[in-house]
């Protein structure tokens, strides 16, 4: 869970570094490529305006939300719609998650217990917004060779997380872009060999200036017919957000 | 035809040895009628008490929601499935509910509840909600703005009247379902599990709070006590469209309820099969008490040419006359008792009284009077004493009539 934890959940929202002008060598490493594909991922800050699908076999919802992250401790999503959860509030500090409920106008820690709970009833767990492991440091990386994805050509990567670290999974594959740097797809197995979810990222805009995959969809495999979309409909990227903006206090008064 | 009025002058020409022979089959049949009407009765109170706070006798839900009983698994509320329920003479009372888990929390005590939104009306109708309350007030409307807790839950949150207590939980489709409500009454019911666990809300405010407008996790159907249930829910089953709801009995429900009544019956069957015995035993005394004072009679008609097969004839269809005396003004006693019982039933006192409002059930002793328990015991006293009644046929065919009238 934790290699892919950026694209999860709130660290879906972090924004993409700029390449910044990086020349491409002919053979990387697959550690290399993995390291890139989540430079364009995070970055100093970035704001976001996201719309949330579940989708279910016999219903769908939406929910909109803003979201602001700074680097990989902080990041914020407020629910804008609709209405009646209108006001809800996560908050990521370091390790805790916070929720504000305007409603009951209590803001609650979530305890370990929760953490594996479903976020806001979607595929994602709210562990999923709390793991910060680095898909670069806290595995080791071996390609698999190439595969095409939606027509684009992709390094397929598998990934088996270090010993040390605390990662749910015994494996990931990713499948990176090899002209953008941005994943395209992950597997998900557990300790079994089982494959347990798969995310699909497609639609690569340009959105904020940046290239980015724009739509992001979680299917979990042994649910059919579950999954969940998240769509970027704006980010602004770097621009600097006080840490004091990350506090339980402002999240009373987030809009 | 002969033979029958020969029974019938037979049986009259001593008065009292038949009255006192239908006598014992009268007080055979009365004692099983008792007995059976007061256990039977005693369970229906129990079951009428309990279904009435929980699962009512029958309830209808979405199809597939008693294996995953999540709010997603809701059904619109339907006038037209009400009607449908309603137009059964046998159901007295529907209950709309929207049943789902929360968290509670008053000041920095938090505790899993129970949330069920009722109908306040319909339900104190049924169960008399509102004579429950022990502080406070009983929610009036469906739209009231207020819960009524159970005095355990209250205790255990510390929570009084008028305290605010706040709601987190699961809504439809994935909502979030958090309100704040002010606490109007406290509610003592007998169930521990619910006293501990049960947050009454008014049934619109549920739906709000869940973001199910309109919706329902089930509908309870309350009948007479009396009711054959699995007959009801056969043609409940026929009225309404069973692609969209699953029905089911509180046996489907409560088994653990079913279950002890059953091996609590089991008790009773034994005590009433002692009863049977002695009963047996009575009648059986008196029977052979005539064959021995007839004797002399008897020996006379065979050696005056009756046949023995005839004369025993005879014989079992005066113990089939006694015993349907006995039997008719039996149960015409039996139907007298339980009517007067059921009209006056016996209020319990003192200790006993208490024990059982704890349990939630009213202090009373109930009389069932459904017609099954008459025919049965009747019947079963009915066949005993035509049994018993071989022996003295038995008796005759060994006659020796010389024996006999000199005896």
């Amino acid at each position: 869970m934790k290699i892919k934890s950026i694209c999860k959940g709130l660290g879906i929202i972090l924004l993409m570094i700029p390449l910044l002008g990086i020349q491409l060598q002919q053979e990387l490493s697959a550690k290399d490529i993995v390291k890139k594909a989540e430079d364009n991922m995070r970055g100093k800050t970035s704001q976001a305006d996201i719309t949330i699908k579940i989708i279910r076999p016999t219903w769908t919802r939406e929910m909109n939300m803003k979201a602001w992250t700074k680097g990989d401790d902080y990041s914020i999503i407020l629910v804008t719609s609709p209405a009646k959860e209108k006001g809800t509030v996560f908050l990521k500090r370091i390790k805790e998650v916070w929720n504000w409920i305007p409603t009951i106008e209590r803001n609650i820690k979530l305890p370990p217990s929760m953490m594996s709970q479903s976020w806001m009833g979607t595929d994602f767990t709210n562990d999923d917004l709390v793991k910060e492991a680095s898909s670069v440091v806290d595995y080791t990386h071996k390609h698999l060779g190439k595969e095409s994805i939606t027509g684009k050509d992709c390094y397929k990567i598998e990934m088996i997380p270090k010993p040390s670290t605390a990662i749910v999974w015994v494996k990931v594959i990713v499948w990176i872009d090899s002209e953008d740097f941005l994943q395209l797809k992950a597997e998900f197995y557990d300790e079994d060999g089982e494959l347990v979810n798969i995310m699909n990222s497609s639609d690569v805009k340009e959105v904020g200036g940046r290239k980015i995959t724009s739509k992001i969809q979680m299917f979990p495999v042994d649910k059919e017919g579950n999954s969940t979309v998240i769509i970027y409909n704006d980010i602004v990227f770097d621009k600097g957000i006080n840490d004091n903006f990350f506090t339980t206090r402002n999240m009373k008064q987030l809009k | 035809m002969m033979l029958l009025k020969l029974a019938w002058l037979n049986i009259w020409r001593n008065k009292r040895r038949t009255i006192i022979t239908a006598t014992s089959v009268f007080f055979a049949v009365l004692l099983a009628i008792i007995f059976r009407s007061l256990t039977d009765g005693v369970y229906d109170n129990m079951i009428h008490n309990v279904v009435s706070y929980s699962s009512g006798y029958i309830q209808i839900h979405q199809k597939g929601y008693w294996d995953e009983q999540s709010i997603d698994n809701t059904f619109e509320e339907d006038q037209q499935l009400y009607q449908e329920l309603l137009k059964n003479p046998k159901v007295t009372h529907i209950m709309p509910r929207l049943q789902t888990f929360a968290l509670a929390s008053y000041s920095d005590k938090t505790k899993g509840v129970l949330v069920l939104g009722i109908d306040p009306v319909k339900e104190k109708e049924v169960n008399n909600l509102h004579d429950k309350i022990i502080n406070g007030e009983y929610i009036e409307s469906v739209n009231d703005n207020a819960v009524v807790l159970g005095e355990g839950l209250a205790s255990q949150l510390k929570l009084k009247v008028n305290d605010t207590l706040v709601l987190l939980g699961q809504g439809y489709h994935a909502s979030s379902a958090a309100a704040k409500f002010r606490v109007k009454g406290l509610i003592k019911l007998g169930a521990l599990e619910l006293n501990n666990n049960v947050v009454y809300m008014p049934l619109k405010q549920a739906q709000y709070m869940h973001g199910a407008e309109n919706r329902l996790t089930s509908v309870s159907v309350m009948l007479n006590k009396a009711t054959n249930l699995e007959k009801l829910k056969h043609s409940l089953q026929e009225s309404i469209d069973s692609d969209t709801y699953e029905i089911m009995s509180w046996k489907e429900m409560m088994p653990e309820m079913d279950q002890f009544i059953e091996a609590d019956s089991t008790g009773h069957n034994i005590i009433i099969g002692i009863l049977y015995f002695i009963i047996s035993f009575g009648l059986f005394g008196t029977l052979m008490m005539m064959i021995f004072e007839r004797k002399h009679e008897l020996g006379i008609l065979i050696a005056i040419g009756m046949k023995k097969r005839l004369l025993a004839f005879v014989l079992l269809l005066e113990s089939i006359m006694i015993s349907l005396l006995g039997c008719v003004v039996g149960i015409i006693g039996g139907m007298l008792f339980v009517k007067w019982f059921t009209i006056h039933p016996i209020q319990l006192t003192g200790e006993l009284k208490e024990v059982y409002e704890d349990y939630g059930i009213e202090s009373i002793i109930y009389f069932s009077s459904q017609e099954k328990i008459f025919i049965i015991q009747t019947l079963i006293v009915l066949i005993l004493s035509i049994l018993l009644a071989l022996y003295p046929s038995y008796k005759v065919m060994k006659l020796k009539p010389v024996e006999a009238i000199n005896s």
